[in-house]
């Protein structure tokens, strides 16, 4: 690790205030657990000049209910996340998809703004930069990205704009199903951005002077059926190769409302809304269930080497629908 | 002493006298070790796999505060030489490889190192690098061993052909057979790098002592380096002792020269103490690999699935430099056919210098990439002729008094009729599928030499002594990698000597201090080294038995030592203290102590091309059965059970026999299903743990272990070595229970859900519908 400047605060004000006075070349650190790996394979383009501490900051700590909507701290660590009681009942998915992150000592430490703002997996861009230098790419101030022509077996199958590296945080597609918002603090305020709408092509919405602040999620329908499913070449451990997560609400046997969410098939999180809609209004079976799936990988453009990402998310979709169908039979 | 129920020691499941040491980490592990003063080293490292160097500036590295040295290639004494990797027989021949220190004029690989730094701290010496300014001219470069043999591709080193090797292994008449065969089965397999992925990447701390000796304190397999390390100063053999620290994992990673020599160099140069610990990505990156092998495989057979015929042509990358691949070759030679009967075969084997990282020894030494082929081969006849794979391989297994295809005969037992049946007695029924999960099972057997080649005249030494208590002493250089090598020592002697093994202390890997007892690889060491100890142990056991029947007066015949006595089992009831019997000697003047010289057999090689004959001690058998669970919409593959079967001839150590056969099965599972290094145009994009996916602890299989104690080993007691046997012949037996499963054959590994949707999609489309689930 190279040499930066250490700050530590103990406001959302402070840490803007620093973030400002380094124009963009100061760093977060929420837990850490992906910061420092980035620092010391001297991953991002530019080496910070400091590191601004945000652990003191006591309020962002907080899962709390306010007028029917669920707050996020940026600092609710995973574990809490996964281990929460109110999360379990409510919003199994985003606790069972922190529960699949990392291993238990991460999940400790890691934060879900951290996870929100984690940087890409993409191993051309995290190739270590002692040795040989940097592999330059459009990320890292490259004109061209090597993925494209090279081997992106784990890279985006749909909605890449010059950066085909996948959104690695599972925390993104299951607060995609929920329709969250991330609320971002800067200068002049607060902002509030839809997750779908948090990942950029080659970056966050977020300016050099702002950070995420919390994430609330609105209500969600009563009596609903959730579940989410991470594909994974072992198992833990691992980035999803495809995530799903599906919340459906039931009137009788048919479907009243329905969301799906995929992840790490594309560098933000895709809700899959053309499929939501044909499920509306029927029944679950082995047809309908085939439809969706194909309707809901129908914008797919695999590269050269990762087709098979579209068969498995397939497959996925499937199996989550069929799950949550068995499911509410056995509920009533 | 001969029954197996005499033994007191051999044989038993006794925990090892590291085990507890390493449990509470106390063990100072090679980066566990510092001293006063010292200095860090770091290493500058080639930006590009393929280019020219045309000029290093390093006046502002050198100008920065803190930095010690900072050299390149023309400040090593002797920057090019042949590393013969801790033999002392030279075989030549092409068998013995280059050895450059640093790169000179050009870079071969990407992470070839370029520069070396030494600063009073980490953070200065990286800095450092980043001061060292070295002006490249890219040039062409060759990523795949079969472009890298036309005579047109880019030439690797310069002045040699890319080519390093051919040889073959020719035994009657492949075309006659093949006109004989009633079937025939062609087929091309491919296997991918891998790293060892050791838990203590490579690492070494190195001073210079108070008589002037260059000192390394190494985590390495082969402290028999020190003769090169001297070479490369320019310094005369004596002048640099290694000293080996228990090893947190080898597998054959640190069989080459790893980080000695640049820290004799940094050390020589400042006259300061110096370590240097490899970063991960710095191990996966610029360190050796297991070679990639394409393998093409026609084999022909009989109605009655007798083996008529084998073609095979091997070529292997060896990456930028030739290291031990050549070696690996020619195991791969000698196991290509199996442990079968094949009247007619002819291999063809390559190995090629690419642009990639170099590749060199893995635990199984090219003996589990040809067992791919072979077994996946075996597989197929099966198929194609309606066979029981376990039938039509116990038809064609090898016996006792057979030969193999080089000529070698077998003069020790093959067991893998016994090995196979009890496999599939404990593998039980396959369990049903549910829906779109499918089960399968599947067998491989294997073959894996233990000992070194005997042209390369292998010897070992140890010295035993007992002292006035009754307390024994071992020295010898063996280095201890984690397989429990000192430990069996202790209980060879133990054995011997009717001594308890906590009144023995066994000192190791000290070039200084310990006899010569060459390398821990090719599975060797409880061979070559236990067979030493046990002469010296006996020697020193004769003495005192001499002398005891003396001061008994009794026959020698009828005594034996037990438990720090000598005891008469003639049934007088007499015995005797055996401090009496030291006492008794060294007032003699005896010598209580042996220094045994043990060589395995001897060859001299005349021939280079053409493998004839005799090429190793003797061969370890064993047979996988595995269970998997197949999905067959995602591809995904998880191995349900492992059943491992080998007849180790004897168990020195039942739990560290068992450790090294639970560990070849995961090592072997790791090999089939996730792990790889990919290498795309000489580029590593796998160099850390979260791109290079090792099996978990939580992705184990139920794991059985089921041992043959045949007896008919050439180690101590009869034993054989298991250490890279264990690995052989998991790949092909997951592969085939795949088949099993969804009845699809994948000849490339790793076995990944793409390969595998990709051929049950193939499949689908298929038009014949018999093709699938026999
Ligand atoms: C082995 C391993 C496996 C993993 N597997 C998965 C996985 O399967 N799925 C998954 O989703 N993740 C996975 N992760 C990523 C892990 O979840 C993230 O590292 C973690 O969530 C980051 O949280 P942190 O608090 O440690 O962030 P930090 O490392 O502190 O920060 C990460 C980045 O976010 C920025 N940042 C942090 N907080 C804020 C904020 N409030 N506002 C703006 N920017 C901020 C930091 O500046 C930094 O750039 C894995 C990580 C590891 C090491
Ligand atoms: S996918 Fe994105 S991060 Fe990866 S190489 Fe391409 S541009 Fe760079």
């Amino acid at each position: 690790m190279k040499l930066f400047e250490h700050h530590q605060v103990r406001s959302v004000t402070q840490a803007i205030r620093l973030l400002e006075r380094y124009g963009g070349r100061a760093k977060l650190n929420a837990g850490g657990t992906d910061l420092l790996g980035l620092l010391k394979a001297d991953v991002l383009p530019e080496y910070p000049e400091a590191v601004i501490d945000i652990k003191p900051i006591r309020n962002l700590k907080k899962i709390k209910l306010e007028k029917g909507l669920l707050k996020i701290g940026a600092l609710v660590k995973l574990a809490d996340l996964a281990e929460s009681s109110l999360m379990r009942s409510q919003y199994p998915i985003l606790a069972e998809a922190a529960l699949r992150i990392g291993s238990p000592q991460l999940r400790n430490v890691a934060t879900i703004g951290g996870n929100l703002c984690q940087d890409v997996r993409c191993w051309y861009y995290r190739y270590p930069c002692h040795i040989g230098g940097p592999i330059l790419c459009l990320r890292k101030g490259g004109n061209t990205c090597p993925a494209v022509r090279g081997d992106h077996r784990y890279h985006a199958i749909m909605g890449g704009k010059g950066c085909m590296a996948v959104c690695p945080s599972d925390l993104a597609t299951a607060l995609s199903v929920y329709d969250a918002q991330v609320v971002i603090s800067g200068p002049d305020g607060e902002r509030n951005v839809l997750i779908m709408d948090f990942y950029y092509p080659l970056g966050y919405a977020l300016q050099k002077n702002e950070m995420v602040k919390e994430v609330f999620l609105p209500p969600i329908p009563q009596s609903s059926k959730q579940k989410f499913i991470k594909f994974t070449l072992r198992k833990p451990i691992d980035f999803a190769l495809v995530s799903v997560a599906c919340l459906l609400g039931f009137k009788g046997d048919e479907v009243a409302d329905a969301r799906i969410a995929l992840g790490a098939i594309s560098p933000s999180p895709i809700r899959a809304y053309g499929a939501e809609k044909r499920l509306i209004g029927s029944p679950i079976n082995e047809t309908i269930v085939h439809e969706v799936a194909e309707i809901a990988l129908r914008d797919t453009k695999p590269l050269s080497g990762n087709g098979y990402k579209v068969n498995i998310a397939k497959t996925l979709i499937k199996r989550v629908l069929a799950d949550l169908r068995f499911n509410q039979k056995v509920d009533r | 002493m001969n029954g197996k129920d005499d033994f007191k020691i051999i044989g038993k499941p006794i925990p090892r006298h590291d085990a507890w040491e390493k449990a509470f980490g106390l063990t100072t592990y090679a980066a566990d070790f510092s001293l006063p003063d010292m200095l860090h080293g770091k290493v500058l490292r080639s930006k590009y796999p393929s280019a020219k160097i045309l000029s290093i500036d390093t006046t502002k590295a050198k100008r920065l505060k803190g930095v010690q040295a900072v050299l390149t290639a023309k400040d090593v004494p002797r920057n090019e030489s042949v590393t013969r990797f801790g033999q002392t027989h030279t075989v030549g021949g092409g068998f013995e490889g280059l050895y450059r220190v640093l790169a000179d004029n050009k870079v071969h690989f990407l992470g070839e190192a370029v520069a070396l730094v030494a600063a009073d701290t980490e953070e200065i010496a990286l800095k450092a690098l980043d001061l060292i300014k070295v002006e490249y001219e890219p040039i062409p470069g060759v990523f795949d061993p079969i472009e890298a043999m036309n005579p047109n591709a880019p030439q690797v080193q310069e002045g040699r052909s890319n080519i390093i090797t051919h040889y073959e292994v020719v035994r009657g008449d492949v075309e006659k057979g093949f006109s004989e065969a009633d079937v025939v089965v062609e087929n091309t397999y491919r296997v991918q790098f891998v790293d060892h992925a050791y838990m203590e990447p490579e690492s070494g701390v190195a001073w210079i002592d108070e008589n002037g000796v260059i000192t390394i304190r190494v985590s390495t397999q082969v402290i028999e380096h020190f003769r090169g390390i001297a070479d490369v100063l320019n310094l005369p053999h004596n002048r640099v002792r290694v000293i080996g620290t228990y090893v947190g994992g080898g597998f054959g990673g640190k069989e080459d020269i790893t980080v000695e020599a640049f820290l004799a160099l940094l050390t020589y140069k400042t006259g300061r103490p110096v370590k240097l610990t490899y970063t991960r990505e710095e191990s996966i990156l610029s360190h050796s690999k297991r070679h990639p092998y394409v393998m093409e495989y026609k084999t022909g057979a009989k109605k009655d699935g007798r083996l008529i015929a084998l073609k095979a042509r091997l070529v292997s990358d060896a990456g930028a430099y030739v290291y031990l691949s050549p070696w690996v070759l020619l195991y791969s030679m000698v196991d290509a056919p199996g442990p079968y009967r094949i009247p007619h075969v002819r291999v063809d084997g390559y190995t090629v210098l690419t642009n990639n990282t170099f590749t060199s020894a893995n635990r199984g030494f090219g003996a589990p990439q040809v067992c791919f082929a072979y077994e996946s081969q075996m597989d197929e006849l099966a198929r194609r002729l309606q066979m029981d794979p376990a039938e039509i391989r116990k038809i064609n297994y090898l016996e006792k008094g057979e030969a193999l295809a080089t000529g070698q005969v077998l003069n020790h037992l093959v067991a893998l009729k016994e090995t196979t049946d009890q496999v599939l007695q404990v593998l039980g029924e396959k369990p049903l599928s549910k829906g779109k999960i499918r089960i399968g099972r599947g067998i491989a057997s294997g073959m894996t030499s233990y000992g070194r080649m005997i042209f390369l005249h292998d010897t070992s030494r140890s010295h035993v002594s007992i002292e006035m208590d009754g307390s024994v002493t071992i020295r010898t250089g063996v280095q201890d990698i984690g397989g429990g090598q000192a430990s069996s020592l202790c209980q060879i002697a133990s054995e011997v000597l009717g001594v308890p093994l906590d009144h023995i202390k066994i000192y190791i890997a000290d070039t200084a201090l310990t006899p010569f007892a060459g390398t821990t690889t090719a599975t060797r060491q409880l061979y070559m080294s236990g067979n030493a100890t046990l002469i010296a142990a006996q020697e020193v056991r004769k003495t005192l038995i001499q002398k005891a029947a003396r001061m008994m007066d009794l026959d020698p015949e009828r005594l034996n030592l037990v438990d720090r006595e000598v005891v008469d089992q003639g049934g007088s009831g007499k015995n005797l203290p055996l401090t009496e019997v030291i006492k008794a000697c060294a007032s003699d003047g005896l010598p209580l102590y042996h220094v045994a010289l043990f060589k395995a057999p001897f060859r001299t090689l005349t021939q280079f091309e053409r493998i004839e004959g005799d090429v190793f001690p003797d061969f370890t058998f064993g047979t996988h059965g595995v269970v998997v669970a197949v999905d067959e919409e995602t591809g995904k593959v998880q191995v349900l059970k492992i059943v491992s079967c080998f007849d180790v001839g004897r168990a020195i150590n039942r739990l560290s026999v068992e450790g090294q056969i639970e560990g070849g099965a995961i090592y072997g599972m790791g090999y089939a299903l996730t792990e790889e290094v990919i290498l795309k145009e000489g580029i590593t994009l796998t160099p850390s743990f979260s791109e290079y996916l090792l099996p978990t602890s939580m992705d184990l299989p139920e794991l059985e272990t089921l041992l043959i104690e045949s007896g008919d080993g050439v180690g101590p007691f009869g034993s054989k070595g298991v250490g890279e046997p264990s690995v052989c012949s998991v790949a092909p037996a997951i592969a085939n229970a795949i088949y099993d499963a969804v009845g699809i054959r994948i000849n490339e590994l790793p076995l990944t859900p793409e390969r595998i949707l990709k051929a049950l999609r193939k499949e689908e489309n298929d038009e014949n519908p018999l093709s699938r689930h026999r």
